[in-house]
Order: C-alpha cells, then structure tokens, then sequence
C-alpha cells in the first residue's frame, strides 16, 4: 500500500522535473535581431543610433590639446606636454571610437537590405543608407587624420579578418572619403520636413567635405566643396554670434549646418565640468578646461587691431571694447578695483577669482579646477544652472562662418585670392562688428598676410569648439606654438601687494611632439598587439 | 512560477507556524531506579559532556562537567555511553546504583563518517581529498557573525578572502585550490545537498558539519559546477531521546585591525619645504610656497588657540572611525520522539559599522524537522527563513574624504584636517572641498540607502528502502529570495555645500531557485567484497527578476512618490534572467576487505545557456585507494601506525561562472539615445537602436582535468593524523574576453580559449593528547598553491580590470603585478642625465630619481620592453596553526593563520611618496626618502610634486604582504557542575573571544595597512584618486573584534 504511494509520488516529482521550457530559456526583456529589421521604422531606429557616434558637446575639450586651453589636472595635457606614448588612453580612444563607429555603419549598411522591400521605398532606403555613409566618411576623416594610413573597409568583419588586416594607404582612404561625400550629397535632401530636422543633410555632405579636404590639404577640392555650401544659398551668418551656442538660439537661424541633438533625456554634464562654481553654486564636479592668456590676447579690439596695436588699448583694464567674440566666449575676470569684468548669471558682484579674493572661483585655491581665471561661458546657459548634470544643449558640428573661413584658406592656400576670399573673411567679421580687413590694414594681395589673416580669424571665431588641434597641425604650428613653459593665466592687481602679477599653471610644461611630418599619432600599442599586420609604427614613434 | 511565489511563502508560513505540532511529547521520563555514575577515560580523567542513553528509549542525559551524570531508569535497563573520538560502550544496570565508566579512545576515531557528494562515507574509506571539519571546532573558533569568515584558516587549500568589513557587507570570497578561472573562482555551496543562494546567512550555531571537497573526483559528481571544489553543509538535525536546549550570546566590539598614521602638522611643513625646493629644481616656475622656521612655529601656536581657522594637516583617523558594537544570541533547541525529531535554531545578530551611520541587523529560524513513519520510510522537512535589514549612506565617502583634499599644495597654510565641527557644532568643510569625513557619513545630508533582504527556503524529501540496502530518496526544494533597496538623496543647502536635486532610487529583486534530487543508492557486501552504487537526476531552475525605479525633483524631501518628481528624469527599469540546468549522475564503488578502493562516477549536465547542439556534456572522475596497514605485513608497524593509506584520482569537472544566459543569442540595445527635432520647440528623443556585443554562439564549459595524490596516516592510536595531497589541476578553455581589434567594433564576447595550470600541495597534522587533567590538540596545516596563466590565446599584456599594476600575459600567475623594476635612485645629476630614461622625463631627471631597469638594454626605458613581473597577489603558501586546550573548566583556543610569497601594490598618495595631490603624507615616507647624496637605502625617490619619473609604476609600489596573524583566541570557563546543577543546567560557559588581535606583517608595521586588506582588495588603493565610486568605498574589511560571551545549556 505505502509503496505504491511513494512511487506516484516519485513519479510526480521527477514530472515536475522534466518539464519541457527548463532548458529553453530566451532573453525576455532584451530585443533580438532575428525579430528585427522589419520595417522602415525600425530601419530608422536602426540609423538613428549611429547619430550618437557624431562628434559631440566634449569634442570642446580638444582645445585643450592646443595652445587656447588646458585641463586643469594632473595627468591632463598629455599632448600638449609631450607624454604621448602608443599606450597612451587617448590614442587608443581615438582608434577603437572611430572603427567602432565605422563597423556599426557598415552593419547598418549591411543589414538595411534585409528590411523587406515591400516596407521600405527605395528612396527612403538610400536616404538612410546615405546617413549611414556619412557617419562612416566622418569617422575616417578623423582616423587618417590621427593615424594615417589605417585599415579600410567597407563590410562587417569577422574576427580573423579583424585581427589580420593591414593598412590602407591614407590617399585611398581619402578618395573614398570624398567621393562617398560627393555621392551622396546627391541623395540626402537640402532640409527635411516634420519631426526629421536635425538630419544629415546635403549640406553637411558637402561642408565635411571641405573639411576633410582641407585636413588633409587637398585646398583645390576643400575650396570647390566650400563653394559649392557656399551656392547652395541656404546658409547665412547668424546676427548674434553668441546666440548660436546657447538654448535660444537652436534651430532659429541659417547658420548650423549640422549640430549634435542633444535632449532632455540624452542630457550631458558639459556644464558641471565647465562652469565657474560662482555659477554652479559648488555643484560642479570640477572644471575639465581653462582658457588660456593666448587665446585671451587673440582677440582684437573694437577696432579690428591687435591689442598691442591699439593705442586705445588699456592693458589694466583689457576685456573693454574687445572683439564681442571674447566676450561670448570666456567669463571675464577682475584685473583691479573697477576695471571691467563681467558679472556671473546670479551674482551682483563682478567675477573676482584673484588669490585671496575669497571667492568661490579663486585662481588656484581649490582643486576643482580655475588655474588660469579663465573660464568658459560658450555652450553653457543661465537656464540650467539648477539642471548641470542633464543639459540639452546642442553641440554645433558644422556651421557656416567655418565653412566661409575653410573657402578662404584653401583658396589662399591655393594662392588664387580673389575678392571672394577677402569677402568671405569680413563677412564672419563684419557679424561682430569688426572692420573689413582692407581697413584693419592687411594687404590682401599678400599670401601670407592673408594666411596670417584667416588663422587668426579661425582661432577666434572658432575657439572652444574644439577644432583647432586639426587646425595648428595642418598649419604646421603646433609644435611652435608649444615648445616651452607653463601655461598662462590672467594678469592681474594683486590685493595684498598691489603689484601687476600673472597666472602660470605649471604642471603644463609644453613640450607638443611633433614626431613626423604629417603629425600623425602612433597606432595603439594593444592593437598592433592583436594584429601584427598593421605594423610598421608610424614614423618616430 | 511567479504565481506560485505567493502560494510558496504561504506554504512556508503555515508549515513554519505549525511544525511544533509534529514534534511529540520528547523525553518521557519515567522514574524507576535513580543511577549515580561518572565517566572517565582510561587514565581516569573525567568525561563531560558523554551522552549516556537508556538503550531503546529516549531517555538520556549528558555527563557534567565533573564527569557525573544522574538518570531514571528502569533496573533492567542497558546505558549506551558515547562521546566524540571514544569507543561506544554499552553498560547493564544490572540492579546497581553507582556506575563508574572507564571509556577507550576509540581506535578508528576513523570510524567518522564523513559528508561527500550524494551521500556519506566512511574516513576509512575515503579516496578523494576530503577535509571535514565538525560543528564543534567552528564553535571553538571567536565568532564572526558569517560563517565564510569562520572558515578562515580551518582547512588547508581553502582561501576565504574578506573584501568586506562593511556591515552585512557579502563581499567575501572563498577560494579551493587557488584561482583557476578568470571567471570567478567560487566553489559551489550546498546546505543539507541544495544549493544554496548565499551562505553568509548560515548561523555557525546551526552547523553540524562542513566538508570540503577538494579533489576532482571527489566533485566530478557536480559535474558542470564542481570545478572550483565544493564545500558541503550539513546542519543540526534533532535526535531521538536526548532533549537539549542551548543559548549562546555574545557582545562586544570591533575596529580596524590598524589604520595609516599621517605626519604631524609641523612635520608636513617641513616635508612641503623640502618639496617646494625639489620641486623648484625641477621646475624654476613650480612657484609652491615653503615655510620658514618661525611661521611653522606660529601656525601651530596659532592652530593650539584656534584650530577651526588653523586646521591641522590631516584628520587623525581614530576620529573617523569608531569602536562598533555587535550583539549575537542564538538559541538552539534539540529533540524528539520517535516519530518527529527536529531541530529548531533562531538568531539574531547585530553589527554596527566602523563609520557612523552604518548597520545591519538580521535574524534567522531555522527548523529541521526529520520524520520516522516507519522502519522503511522516513522523511524530512527543513525550513528556513531570514530577515535583514543594512544601512548606509546613499551618496558620500566617509572614507575617502577621510584622506582627500585636506590641504591646498600651491597656498601656505592652506590645511583643512582635524576638525569636523565649528563651535555651533555645525559642519565645517576642510580645505577645498567643500565636505568633511563625518558630513559624508551623515545620512540627512548624503542620503539613506536601505536594503532590506529576506530569504526563505523548504526542503522536503522522502526516503525509502523497500528492501535492505537499496535505498530511494527524493527531495524538493524551493528557495526564495528578495531584496528590497532604496536609496534617497535630499535636498539641502548648508553653505559650504548644497544639493538642489533630491532623487529616490527603489531597486526590487526577487529570486527563486528551485530544486529536485532523486537518488537510488544500492549497498551490498558478499564477504569481503563491498559494492556500492548510486543513480542520481537532478534539476534546478534559477530565475532572477529585478525592477529599478529612479526619480528625481520632488517638492520636498520627504516625498516618496516617484511619479510626483521631473518627468523626463524618472527612470525604470526591469530585467528578467533565467537558468535551467539538468543533470543526470551515477557512481559505482568497490572495495574488498577495505584494503583496495576503487570509484569510479560520471555526470551528465544539460544547460539553458547554450544552443540546443552543445548543450549537454559529461564529467567522469574516478580514485582508488589502497589501505597498506591492512596487509598482514603491516602488523609489525601497527603498533605505531595504526593506518596508513595511499590514494589517488583523476576528474573532469566544469565551470559555470563566467557563461552568461543568454550568450548565444545575438541581442540588440534598444535606448533612446539621440535626438531630432520639428523646429524651435520641438526636440524630440527618438528611438536608438544597435548590437554593443559579439554573439558567443560556440561557447561551453570551461573543463578542469584535475589530478590528486594524497596519503592518509593515523600513529599512535590515531593521536597523531596527518594528510597529504598533491595535486595538478588545468582549466582548458577559460572564458576570456579576448579583447577585440578595434576594428570590430563590437564588445568582446566571452571564447573558451587558454588554459590555467594549479599545482600545489598541502599538508596537514594534528595531535591530540592529555597530561592528566590537561587536554590539548595541536593541528596545523600548510597549502601551496601555484597558478600560471600558460595559455593565453596569443594576447599579449592585458589589465586586469582596471586595477594598477594588474596585469596578465602568457606564463604570468592570474593576478601579476607588472612595471619597471627599480635598480637604485641616482645619486647625482651627472649620474641621471648618463643613464637610460623614460623619454617623457628625460630632461627633468636628476639626483634622487629612481633609476629603472633597462632590460632589454637599449637605452631608454619603456613599457613594452622593460616592464616585468614584480609580483603576485595570490600567496605561494597559506598555513594555520591551532592549539586548542583545556584543564578543568578552562578552554583556551587559539587559531593562527598567515600567507608567505604574496605581494601587493601601494599606489596613489601611499605609495608614491607623498607628492600626488593634495593627500596627507605617512609616516613611513618621512623616514624613507632620498635627501642627499649617499641616501642609497632609502625606499623613496625625492620628493616632487605631482607626476615625474617617480610615479611611474615601478617595483617601489610593490610590497611584500606576507603575514602571520592571531585570527582567533578563545578563552572560556565552564562553571563547576556543584554551582550549577541547583539550577537543572548542564552546562555555564562564560568566555572571552577575540579576533585579529595579533598581526605580524610589514605592512602593518610600516604602512598601518592590514595584509588582508591591501594584496586581496586593492582596498586603500581606492584613495589614490578616487577613480569611481566603488573605489572611493573603500573599507577596511579586516576588523579587530573583542567578544564576551556566554554559553547556556540544559
């Protein structure tokens, strides 16, 4: 009797124990790509997610690897004091970034095909295909640029061939660059409609072309790309340069040609690691860029003059009457008792940060960061000051004034200056009042005035958007502009003894490593690990 | 299953709630003859604690500590006499009134029967490395509140690593055999033959046994999981007849082992001018202040009055942390009738946290209830529930801030150590930033986070022997877990500091474990010839839910409704992750005359976490053993050597770890990651879609083939018992990661790929004995164990995680420390300018600078051709020494462990000489840096301020952590029966108890930094600059406890 019991009973368990699903267990809360790519939606979704690998908001930070700015902590400037090694992060972030960037297109490229044709038109498949191209065109404008010659395909690939394959000379790549660019300039359409604005557009095509052109010194073909932004005649300056780089001025002018998207679910902390604590009311976690005096001393005054060269320029109270560009740019700071500084959004007091002023911001006193008193006011608004660490501010990739000033220099490259060329240089500076550069004195007809004439206005107009580290290498300037001792900070009355003192920020020691001539960086030393066919190093390192 | 949670918890309450019922009127005594007796051994010491039991009744009690025992009986009754480690004797009363007991140590303490895997096992008999250890030695040893931490040191080849030391903290570790995956080392834990999801819980009180199964063939019957070794748990069961109820309490308190000491506030301004002057030398603009006689002299007369505004140059570490208290009581209550026997244990335990604002309080029931419906048919029902509850701060690092930021390095006096509080007793920040170590730890401003787990499980089963010999079994068990944590960070202003942004974070798991085990064992001797065989199937299920809730913004503080915060910052999110493993086993055994041993068992395991193709695979393993004191040679030796045996066994076992569910199918991210937009106005977030990670679609077990030699030798009537084993262990296809080329663009997906051999040996002794009255025993044991990475699917250097220093390649041991090897420190510019360099530093080295190895000989120094191997952070040898003695009611036991060949890494504001950042500077690189020419054995290179040539990572961060440490001391003293016997008590102990109270170690001695701590954890290595989070909470895990105890029987 108990038997037959316990054997119903055993049989019961080992039923519980059999059942079917135990070793059949699927990710639930995970999506599968045997269950996607079924449509021109989930195309998009698809497409969009390559969007994030476009340069953004801390693309700023770059500067700090010129001569404008620094990073106030140890272990920062590695480029600019010359510590770069083929195991340094920085290298290896660039490489694995941008290939991860590149393989991801290609498997959109890829498996875009696989959408059915019946739900998705030809001209939408193009069209995303071609944001896809674009994507991978940038990624490998910035790889020749840092490396060379680096590998180069097209389709996804599998670990063998990732761990054999060599390097492709960097002209080829070039090529491939431009006329990808060109060809599907043709496809993406001029502006986009509904709730598409923010996409690549044709005129981003166009105008990363110049850029990529212009890196890599092809000046005939940078100068034709630029024209051709230029004609399209979409594109004009925006009349308050400073509007641009704040919340009021996203998506009202004709100016961005292609921005970063940023929201208030993707925010960023670009702020919190950029403003002054007088704003951030101690929130921030620390200053990650600081202005230098360089770039300071860059900036003209009103009357289209090098500081120096203005007799009206007052260098005990220096920041009046200067370039509004200056101003839209970097916090200004007190030189003495009344001269001109400029006055933090929710204070009365001007900004003060020299030693011994006691204030939130004073220069060197705390390890949040403020080693030179310069500190940055673009790309940071007054709305977000209770909202640091999820700001929606947009990060500008392309807009007009560069490509004006990319049209310029490859056309003085070129030495075909024209009044075209001198247009294009006083239309960025007539925006901010500055006088023609005829007026400021420049022979136009002389290629290095003019060359003079158009790195200076880069520099400015361009500063703390992180450009100028390709802009200082192509030009062959780099290693002059850094070459020996700290970095500078501001001049300023010393409160206890009165007298005129300056700001160094000694752990930048310059010393930027010019090892070849194309001031290309080594290949990571973990990737040359792995495949040994991407040997030999490049020159010098 | 999820619906069936509910209705599990409700089984579970009403069987909890109603399991005294099962349990009968236990020990009916009736009164017949009083009896009068006292139990010796054979020298004539007396035995307490003998069980002395009316055979076939449940009538029994326990011998008082004089050896005395009293008992009802009825005239004609037989007294079975046992006790632990002596021969069973049974006594007829026979009408008498007095009965005097002369006990024979037992000639096979051997005898013991020994948990192995699906079953039991006679010493005797065993053929794999086993190690056993009792109930009764775990309670000798100081108590620790986790029962991993007890562990420590009480088997040799066991490694219990403690990265915790925080309240309730479960980072700790155990490792068998060393490290032989890089995926996890863990040995697998069964409690009463489940598998357990955490062991921490297990109160020691409750514990009968521990085996640890080190041997391949010994775990090759767990197959898939038993390659990093297993340890078995076997809790209390109640027994018929004896009814004892025991209560056991301690309080006390526990501080770290030791902390860092920092250098005065007058001798850091002299230390800040001698590298203001290096500093200078370097760097003509360094600019760093210095300070003259008579302002050092003025500010410490100036900090003396007014310390708020003249802080001090550190915090005194003493200040930060504190003496915690901890309370345990454990009540444990034993017995039964002939039908139900159970075992009921319940405790509680508190610990208070080292840092303020820390704690953790949990309590447990555990009830084994064994039931006997008939001679064939028996069964059980054991049930266990626990409820927990941990505080901590919810944002801060207490510990951190303890050591970070107290002084401003380019400003005189700008210091910021010493005080917390102004006069108001209001915070008050140090130097820059804008916090204080106590502010940190105060959870109105940082914030609570709360976890509060519970955890329940029910293990039923049935066996049967429907004829002799063959036995049927069965057992179910539903394990549940769930976890429920919030964490809230406030909205405050205070001046100094402020949040604008309050936020609450609710974090919800549940987890549940279900498992089957259906056995048929089968015994039979025919003469000489034993066989013995076992059918096993198994199945478990694991699933893991988990929700996130995150919100942020609320109108106050006290708010705790989510949905009432910002809305785009609200955040959820949920996970579900599930396993299934089957498994199909079976073991034959032979011996013949118990002279010659033969095991042979095989494994079948199938599992959810690969493809339908892979899935399943076998695991054989097999021992023999010869028992050479059972040839008639031997006779002539036995006198002396009462067993000697020679053993050996090969298996095949898997690891689990490292595999993820769902590896082998391709997923895709879906997040909302970009945005576009309609106009001004209009931004939208849309949807993102995209694969991060490789598929590892060939993936399988990584397969451990281990080897094991070992002797077992018993001398002089098993006084003396040593073992010893060596073995050679090999993991073919560890789970790497290998790092992908770049131009993947993909996350590295897990490949079996490499392999890692172990080797090493361990050795193990102990001697009992007694000097009249005195009784003692002597154990020691000794383990090496040595890993090398010898297969490394062609990588080369690689991090491990992102630890300094941490490094593996081919050839290397698991966790080597690699940098450049420092030869000497150049004792002149001339000498520096003239010999190899890191280029980077080349122009600004000079007298005082480490000078480095150039290895390859090529003139300058750099990472890929001179950096090497400069040490290992798993120890070549752990050892343990044990005395344990008593001598009337005293008890004394003292337990010593130590680990020799091991060495760690000081980096950051320790361990590279003082000049990073803006840290307080220890004593020991005051007395230890280079100043002049000749300073040639000195550890410190000069000192400078921030990076140089200096910090490099270099042989001079790398210390030895040998060390040998008092882990545990016991003293107790059982009160003399006369006093107690008026109260009906068998037994009073009062003791002291004390953990870590000795430690011999460098590091101690030098650095203030417990060996435990620094080679394992990388724990102080954290504040170097505080990298992450997790880094900066750090803690020391190694604490120093003293313990009064009090221990009540009857």
């Amino acid at each position: 009797m108990k038997g037959r019991y316990i054997i119903i009973l055993f049989s019961c368990a080992a039923l519980l124990g059999c059942d079917k699903d135990l070793l059949e267990k699927s990710p639930v809360t995970t999506l599968n790509p045997t269950n996607f790519w079924q449509d021109a939606n989930e195309a998009e979704m698809a497409v969009n997610a390559l969007y994030t690998f476009l340069p953004g908001i801390f693309t700023v930070y770059d500067d700090n690897n010129t001569d404008i700015s620094v990073e106030p902590w140890s272990g920062g400037n590695k480029i600019i004091n010359g510590q770069v090694q083929n195991t340094s992060g920085q290298v290896l972030s660039w490489w694995q970034s941008n290939f991860t960037a590149v393989s991801a297109a290609n498997r959109f490229i890829e498996n875009v095909d696989t959408v059915p044709a019946e739900e998705i038109s030809d001209e939408m498949l193009a069209r995303l295909k071609a944001e896809a191209r674009f994507i991978r065109a940038v990624s490998y404008t910035f790889l020749v640029n840092y490396f060379g010659d680096v590998p180069f395909f097209t389709h996804e690939l599998n670990l063998s061939e990732g761990s054999t394959i060599s390097r492709t000379d960097k002209q080829e790549v070039l090529d491939f660059i431009e006329a990808e660019l060109t060809e599907i300039s043709e496809i993406l359409p001029l502006e986009y409609s509904g709730d598409d604005k923010g996409r690549i557009t044709k005129g981003a095509a166009l105008a990363w072309k110049a850029r990529a052109m212009l890196w890599s010194e092809q000046y005939e073909k940078a100068a034709d790309a630029a024209k051709a932004v230029i004609d399209l005649g979409i594109y004009q300056l925006h009349p308050d340069y400073s509007e641009l780089f704040h919340y009021s001025g996203e998506y009202n002018n004709n100016e961005v040609i292609l921005e970063y998207i940023y929201t208030d679910v993707t925010g960023h902390n670009f702020m919190s690691r950029s403003a002054p604590y007088g704003i951030t009311n101690r929130q921030g976690v620390g200053l990650s860029v600081n202005p230098t005096a360089n770039l300071i001393n860059e900036y003209e005054t009103i009357n289209g003059l090098a500081p120096a060269d203005d007799p009206a320029f007052d260098p005990e109270d220096s920041y009046r009457n200067r370039d509004p560009r200056l101003q839209a740019t970097i916090w200004l700071p007190l030189f003495e008792e009344g001269s001109y500084a400029d006055t933090l959004w929710g204070q009365s007091e001007p900004l003060d940060v020299r030693p011994g002023s006691g204030t939130m911001d004073e220069v060197l006193s705390n390890n949040r960061g403020n080693v030179t008193g310069f500190m940055l006011k673009k790309y940071t608004n007054e709305e977000d000051m209770d909202n640091l660490n999820n700001s929606s501010q947009n990060f500008i990739i392309l807009r007009y004034a560069d490509v004006l000033l990319m049209y310029a220099e490859a056309k003085i490259e070129l030495g075909q200056i024209d009044q075209s060329v001198v247009e294009a240089i006083n239309e960025v500076r007539a925006r901010v009042g500055l006088p023609g550069l005829e007026e400021k004195g420049v022979n136009i007809n002389d290629q290095d005035e003019m060359r003079e004439a158009v790195r200076h206005e880069r520099m400015v107009e361009l500063a703390m958007e992180g450009w100028r580290f390709y802009d200082i290498r192509r030009w062959d300037i780099a290693e002059e502009l850094m070459n020996d001792g700290p970095a500078t900070g501001m001049t300023y009355r010393d409160i206890a003894t009165d007298e005129i003192m300056q700001v160094f920020f000694t752990d930048v020691n310059y010393n930027f490593q010019k090892m070849n001539e194309d001031y290309i960086y080594p290949v990571p030393w973990e990737e040359f690990n792995m495949n040994p066919n991407l040997l030999p190093q490049n020159e010098g390192w | 299953m999820k619906k069936n949670q509910f209705r599990y918890q409700l089984l579970f309450l009403i069987v909890f709630l109603t399991s005294p019922l099962f349990v009968p009127a236990w020990a009916q005594i009736s009164s017949k003859v009083e009896i009068q007796g006292i139990v010796t051994d054979e020298d004539g010491v007396p035995i307490p604690g003998a069980n002395v039991i009316e055979r076939g009744t449940n009538n029994g009690v326990v011998t008082n500590f004089d050896g005395n025992f009293e008992i009802n009986v009825s005239p004609e009754a037989v007294l079975v006499m046992s006790f632990v480690g002596f021969e069973t004797i049974e006594i007829e009363v026979d009408g008498q009134n007095e009965i005097t007991v002369s006990m024979q140590t037992s000639a096979a303490a051997l005898d013991e029967v020994v948990v192995v895997g699906y079953g039991t096992k006679k010493k005797t008999s065993l053929t794999t490395a086993v190690t056993a250890i009792g109930g009764e030695d775990l309670a000798k040893q100081s108590s620790t509140g986790d029962l991993r931490k007890s562990l420590q040191g009480m088997a040799p080849g066991l490694t219990v690593i403690d990265n915790g030391g925080l309240p309730g903290e479960n980072q700790i570790q155990m490792q068998i055999r060393g490290v032989s995956s890089i995926s996890g080392s863990e040995p697998l834990v069964l409690v009463d033959g489940q598998v357990v999801q955490s062991i921490s819980n297990i109160d020691p009180n409750s514990v009968e046994s521990v085996s640890i199964l080190k041997d391949a063939a010994s775990t090759a019957v767990y197959g898939s999981r038993g390659s990093n070794g297993i340890i078995l748990i076997t809790t209390k069961k109640g027994k018929e007849g004896v009814l004892s109820i025991n209560y056991e309490t301690t309080y006390g308190f526990q501080e770290p082992t030791v902390l860092p000491e920092f250098l005065s506030t007058e001798e850091f301004f002299r230390f800040r001018n001698v590298l203001a002057a290096n500093e200078l030398e370097r760097n003509p603009k360094s600019g760093l202040p210095t300070y003259t006689e008579q302002e050092i002299q003025g500010y410490l007369v100036a900090m003396e009055e007014d310390p708020i505004n003249n802080p001090a140059a550190a915090y005194d570490l003493d200040d930060v942390y504190k003496p915690a208290p901890q309370s345990y009581h454990s009540l444990t209550v034993s017995g039964g009738g002939e039908l139900v026997q159970t075992m009921i244990n319940a405790s509680y335990y508190q610990e208070e946290g080292t840092i303020w604002e820390r704690n953790y309080e949990r309590m447990n029931i555990r009830a084994n209830n064994n039931i006997t419906i008939s001679n064939a048919l028996s069964g059980h029902l054991n049930l266990f529930y626990q409820t927990a509850e941990r505080n901590s701060q919810a944002s801060g690092h207490p510990e951190f801030e303890a050591v970070q930021g107290v002084h401003n390095p380019r400003q005189q006096f700008a210091l910021g150590g010493g005080v917390f509080y102004d006069e108001e007793g209001n915070y008050l920040p140090k130097a820059a930033r804008n916090t204080n170590p106590r502010f940190e730890a105060d959870t109105r401003y940082m914030g609570l986070e709360q976890e509060k787990p519970r955890y329940q499980s029910i293990d039923a089963g049935l066996n049967w022997e429907p004829f002799e010999d063959f036995v049927l079994s069965g057992s179910y068990s539903v394990q549940h877990n769930d976890n429920y944590t919030t964490a809230n960070i406030p909205r405050f202003d205070v001046g100094f500091a402020k949040n604008n942004n309050n936020s609450l974070r609710y974090f919800n798991q549940d987890i549940s474990r279900n498992t089957l085990n259906l056995l048929a064992n089968y015994e039979k001797s025919l003469g000489a010839h034993n066989f013995s065989g076992m059918l096993g199937y198994a199945n478990e299920e694991f699933r893991n839910e988990t929700q996130n809730m995150y919100g942020q913004d609320f109108f106050n503080n006290e708010i705790r409704d989510i949905s009432s915060g910002s809305q785009e910052n609200i955040n959820i999110n949920n996970n579900l992750n599930e396993w299934g493993l089957r498994s199909y086993f079976g073991r034959v055994g032979y011996n013949f005359a118990e002279k010659y041993f033969a095991e042979f068992s095989l494994r079948s395991d199938g599992s959810s976490r690969f493809p339908e193709e892979n899935r399943f695979s076998q695991f054989p393993g097999a021992s023999v053993a010869w028992r050479i004191s059972e040839e008639p040679f031997w006779e002539d030796f036995s006198s002396i050597v009462s067993d000697f045996k020679i053993r050996g066994s090969y298996g095949e076992t898997g690891s689990h770890a490292g595999v993820g569910n769902y590896d082998y199918i391709p997923q895709l991210g879906l997040s909302q990651r970009y945005g576009f937009t309609t106009g001004p106005g209009g931004e939208y977030t849309a949807t993102t879609i995209i694969q991060n990670t490789m598929v590892a679609d060939e993936l399988s077990w990584e397969r451990v083939v281990q080897y094991d030699l070992g002797v077992d030798i018993s001398i002089l009537r098993n006084q003396l018992n040593i073992t010893f084993d060596v073995f050679d262990k090999t993991t073919e296809g560890i789970l790497l990661s290998l790092p992908v080329p770049g131009v993947i663009g993909l996350n590295a997906a897990n490949t079996n790929a490499g392999r890692i051999e172990n080797k090493g040996w361990e050795f193990s002794a102990d001697w009992r004995d007694n000097i009249r009255e005195f009784r003692y025993n002597i154990s020691a044991g000794i383990a090496s164990v040595e890993d090398r990475l010898v297969d490394y699917a062609g990588l080369g250097v690689t991090p491990v995680n992102s630890e300094a220093m941490y490094y593996r390649w081919e050839g290397s041991p698991l966790f080597a420390i690699r940098g450049y090897n420092v030869v000497g420190i150049y004792q002149t510019d001339a000498e520096a300018q003239g010999s190899a360099n890191i280029p980077a530093w080349e122009d600004q080295i000079g007298a005082g600078d480490y000078q480095y190895e150039d290895v390859n000989g090529d003139g300058i120094i750099d990472w890929e051709n001179d950096a090497q191997l400069l040490g290992d952070r798993t120890p070549k040898y752990t050892y343990n020494l044990n005395l344990g003695a008593n001598w009337r009611g005293f008890d004394l036991n003292m337990l010593w462990n130590g680990a020799a060949g091991v060495q760690t890494v000081l980096s950051g504001y320790l361990g590279e000489g003082g000049q990073w950042n803006n840290s307080p500077v220890s004593t020991y690189l005051r007395d230890n840096y280079w100043s002049e020419e000749g300073d040639t054995d000195v550890h410190f290179s000069r000192p400078l301020y921030r990076q140089s040539n200096n910090t490099e990572d270099s042989s001079r961060k790398v210390h030895d952590a040998d060390y040998t440490r008092l882990k545990s001391l016991v003293l107790g003293y059982s009160l003399p029966s006369s006093v107690i016997s008026r109260l009906s008590l068998t037994r009073v102990r009062i003791y002291f108890s004390g953990t870590n109270l000795l430690t011999l170690s460098e590091l101690t001695r030098n650095w203030g930094i417990d060996p435990e701590d620094a080679p394992l954890s990388g724990a102080w290595q954290g504040l170097q600059g505080g990298q992450s989070n997790a880094a900066r909470h750090i803690y020391p895990s190694q604490l120093k406890a003293f313990q009064f105890g009090l221990n009540i029987s009857l």
